[in-house]
């Protein structure tokens, strides 16, 4: 049967080299997640809340959308040594987004999110062990009309 | 198991990687619902349960790359671009997991 999927999918490929003790995987940060404050998300993820603002963190997100199913984001960190990206919008009831842990990889992300209102999103990025975070407001407009 | 079988018949991971000078850009989209469990069906008033990716993980050249962790506050048929410093030739293996157990994988070579 463990023959028949590995050569249906090569899936096997895949778990065996995640079991690679070679390669380190964090686990899934339930807490953080289950987090219903900003403050508290971060110190569930980091063990630490206290962060500097950064403007070499960029975000590249829409400061206001019409559909708050599906906002485009793009962040890029321009801090040295970036181990990782969290995402945190905060004005929905469980903050915590997302976290990217891209110590293999360029500090570049896009994805799109789900907004339920108007908030702030939090960019926490840890570099060289250190916190460092910026932030841009993203306003939902229902109505048609012009906003200045 | 069924998650497995789902996984050959019907693929839910649509991903293109290409390198240039040395950096990999990957992008992808999944099919999946990303049911947050916190939207209300607005007849009954009940919670629709949560059904979102949990963890994505891809490797390349037998080191992994990005690990994302994701709650249900990534938009539904989630789009996720990254970079890496890799090599055209190289496979690339993309892997979720979702809140059910629920798991996929692709493996496609670098452009």
């Amino acid at each position: 049967m463990k023959r028949r999927i590995f050569l249906k999918s090569g899936l096997l490929v895949a778990i065996s080299s995640v079991l690679n003790p070679g390669l380190v995987l964090s686990r899934y940060p339930q807490k953080a997640f289950d987090s219903k404050d900003a403050v508290g998300a971060i110190s569930a993820l980091h063990g630490s809340s206290s962060f500097s603002s950064s403007d070499d963190i960029d975000i590249i997100a829409p400061g206001i959308t019409k559909n708050g199913k599906v906002v485009p984001i793009q962040v890029i960190s321009n801090i040295p040594n970036t181990e990782s990206i969290s995402l945190i919008f905060e004005s929905r009831i469980y903050p915590f987004l997302a976290s990217f842990n891209i110590s293999g990889s360029e500090a570049f992300i896009s994805t799109r999110i789900k907004i339920e209102e108007t908030g702030s999103l939090l960019v926490v990025v840890k570099a060289g062990g250190e916190l460092f975070a910026n932030k841009q407001e993203i306003r939902v407009s229902t109505d048609n009309s012009c906003l200045a | 198991m069924s998650g497995l079988d789902g996984a050959c018949m019907n693929k839910s991971i649509n991903i293109r990687a290409y390198e240039k000078d040395g950096i990999v850009t990957v992008k992808s989209i999944i099919r999946h619902p990303m049911e947050s469990g916190l939207r209300k069906n607005k007849k009954t008033g009940k919670k629709y349960s949560a059904h979102f990716i949990q963890e994505v993980i891809v490797q390349s050249a037998n080191k992994i790359v990005m690990e994302a962790h994701w709650s249900g506050a990534i938009s539904r048929n989630p789009y996720f671009s990254f970079r890496f410093k890799g090599k055209e030739g190289n496979y690339l293996i993309f892997s979720w997991t979702d809140n059910k157990g629920r798991s996929e994988s692709d493996r496609i070579r670098i452009r």
